[in-house]
């Protein structure tokens, strides 16, 4: 329904195919400024067919220039500034100020584990579940400062280590006060009525959920992600 | 002159309100009230609430008006009438003596079947109260009884009866809702009218009463309104609460005239309601010199099923050209989608939110359809499939091609949908 233009903030090389995150063994270089530019210039192009744009490719914060990309984005026409991160640089409020003043409106956030032990053996980052609830909680001080809409994603990234913690990982990003959940299970890892469980939960919660992949056509959510949540 | 009974009549007009807005009805009972040369003195004061807000502290706040009322006046709507009923409840076992009195657009239709299942209600009045109000203490007043009042529905020995009610003709007669001792509210919560009445008929809506018909203000009239409302010291916006802002082209310009020293000024319009297929270049600039800002529009549903089902039309090209020509003078435009509309299926309300996404609109605003009394949908339900809750707000329970399951995910999508669509930079 809406379709976001990814932006690559990262030149991205896989040194061995993985089956999950935990053995991932990827590389990954900031973009440099030109070939930022050269997809920016491509979006400015096709803004028409774009709701808006999407910072992704590793972690965004690791880029030195991340708030000159996102200026530099608002001034190609973008309506809606979008960026994926795993929330860690977020608890220190200035980058969430920082980032929100750019006019970074939309902010799609990785989960991968529902307990601090978890989540940060998987990300292989000590301290980033904690740092993640500051960011969220940093990121709704700013909406409340400042005045602004801002969408909280929580991405649930799934995989053969953390399906079980499936509805934990939910239900404690709903407890942060997300906007939506989204589910990325490349691997196919969840089973239909995991995620029937989980559509169940976030509904009577009030939290909606987007996610690909999913095949039951007579249920809203999942038309909704066969057809509408298509991204580029 | 006629010899009343009473020397003098207290009346509390209750509103328990949505955050942010105020129910202008009982402003313009209480003027009917005190204006009204028949009536001996009346003390009337105005208590607004919030939905929000506990039912026992409004309870506490209401005993301890002074003097105690001889009436107390309820304006009740879908999302007020649980808080309402709780209130009227208590009161009557603390209070016997005080008359309660209900109106608004959640009793009006129902008015004898209300009075019925709410013993402790001495009446209620269906349709505009500024007469069928003053006339309810005139009884009282007299010591009489309020059977036969038009627009009143009372208890007789016969049981429970109605007197219907003409629609009030000459809007002027109508004493304007603000005063210096009532001013407008300055955060936005301050409403003129121009006009009665709409020209659609749409099956979940309230406005038309059954009738197209349109009954106006005076020219002269809503200029005195707008000068009252625009001149309040520290006030910087209003809207206007008529059913459709742009009726015709030639009420638009008469409003701009109006506006254009207020909009020199600095004084805005904030969200009113246009038919959006009409707008082209010449009516938003028109909107623009209004001092409009912002304005909130349909499609409810793309549907052609639901549209019919709900007697309206819906030609896409032309909204999608109002929006660009609201957005292109600095309008935003807030479109509305109702989840639940008979005739649409889960998958037409998911095109129906991707063509207002697409039409550019700012903001969407998804709303759950509550099938309220007195509209053609509340009176074919049955017929049209729609399983709703029979107490307010009435929401829609299931349809005949949406599960109640179904509704709920299609309620948090659209929330999450709003969300995005608002997170603009």
């Amino acid at each position: 329904m809406l379709r976001f233009a990814k932006i690559e903030l990262a030149q991205t090389r896989t040194e061995k195919p993985s089956a999950c995150m935990l053995c991932d063994a990827s590389s990954h270089a900031p973009a440099d400024g030109a070939a930022i530019s050269a997809q920016l210039e491509q979006f400015f192009h096709l803004s028409e067919q774009f709701d808006g744009l999407m910072f992704g490719g590793f972690e965004p914060f690791a880029h030195p220039d991340l708030v000159g990309a996102v200026i530099q984005a608002r001034a190609s026409n973008a309506r809606r500034i979008g960026l994926q991160t795993d929330g860690g640089a977020l608890s220190v409020v200035q980058n969430a100020r920082g980032c929100v003043d750019a006019g970074v409106r939309i902010f799609e956030i990785s989960w991968l584990g529902a307990s601090e032990s978890s989540h940060d053996a998987l990300t292989k980052k000590q301290g980033l579940f904690s740092a993640l609830h500051k960011g969220i909680a940093a990121l709704h001080q700013v909406e409340h400062d400042l005045g602004v809409n801002l969408a909280i994603i929580a991405v649930l990234n799934m995989c053969s280590h953390n399906q079980r913690e499936l509805l934990a990982m939910a239900l404690d990003a709903i407890e942060c006060g997300i906007t939506a959940l989204r589910i990325e299970d490349p691997h196919a890892t969840l089973a239909s009525q995991d995620i029937t469980a989980l559509y169940d939960l976030a509904t009577t919660q009030g939290v909606a959920v987007f996610g690909d992949g999913v095949v039951e056509l007579e249920s809203a959510h999942l038309y909704i992600l066969d057809e509408l949540e298509a991204r580029v | 002159m006629e010899l009343l009974k009473k020397e003098r009549i207290v009346i509390a007009f209750v509103g328990i309100n949505q955050p942010g807005y105020k129910t202008v009805a009982n402003a313009y009972l209480l003027e009917a009230v005190k204006a009204d040369a028949r009536l001996p003195e009346v003390w009337g004061q105005m208590l607004d609430f919030s939905v929000d807000q506990d039912s026992w502290w409004m309870f506490y706040q209401l005993l301890a008006l002074e003097p105690k009322p001889d009436f107390i006046s309820f304006s009740v709507y879908c999302w007020n009438a649980e808080q309402t009923f709780t209130l009227t409840r208590m009161l009557h076992q603390v209070w016997p003596d005080v008359k309660l009195i209900v109106g608004g657009p959640e009793v009006g239709p129902q008015a004898l079947d209300v009075l019925e299942s709410h013993p402790e209600l001495y009446a209620v009045v269906a349709g505009e109260g500024e007469k069928s109000v003053p006339s309810l203490l005139l009884s009282y007043a007299r010591e009489g009884e309020p059977f036969g009042i038009p627009g009143v529905a009372c208890r007789t020995e016969q049981g429970a009866r109605f007197t219907p009610e003409e629609p009030i003709k000459n809007l002027d007669a109508i004493r304007p809702p603000y005063t210096l001792e009532h001013p407008p509210a300055l955060d936005g919560a301050a409403y003129i009218e121009t006009f009665r009445g709409c020209p659609h008929q749409c099956g979940y809506c309230f406005e038309a009463k059954g009738s197209t018909r349109i009954r106006s203000f005076s020219w002269e009239r809503v200029a005195e309104d707008v000068a009252r409302v625009a001149s309040t010291p520290g006030l910087k916006s209003f809207t206007f609460i008529d059913s459709v802002f742009n009726l015709t082209l030639h009420r638009l310009k008469k409003i701009a005239e109006i506006m254009a020293p207020w909009v020199r000024r600095g004084i805005r319009l904030h969200t009113i309601e246009v038919d959006i297929e009409a707008v082209d270049d010449e009516q938003a600039q028109l909107l623009k010199e209004c001092g409009v800002m912002s304005v909130e529009t349909g499609p409810q549903t793309t549907n052609m099923h639901a549209l019919q089902a709900c007697n309206r039309r819906l030609d896409k090209e032309k909204y999608i050209s109002g929006v660009a020509a609201c957005r292109a003078q600095g309008i935003r435009v807030e479109a509305d989608l109702i989840i639940g509309l008979p005739g649409d299926t889960v998958r037409d309300v998911l095109e129906s939110m991707r063509f207002v996404v697409k039409s550019g609109a700012d903001k969407v605003q998804m709303s759950t359809l509550h099938v309220l009394p007195g509209t053609p949908l509340w009176e074919n339900a049955d017929e049209l499939g729609l399983v709703y809750d029979v107490s307010a707000p009435h929401e829609i329970i299931q349809t005949r091609d949406m599960s109640f399951r179904d509704l709920r995910k299609l309620e948090v999508f659209g929330v999450a949908l709003s969300a995005l669509v608002d997170a603009t930079c």
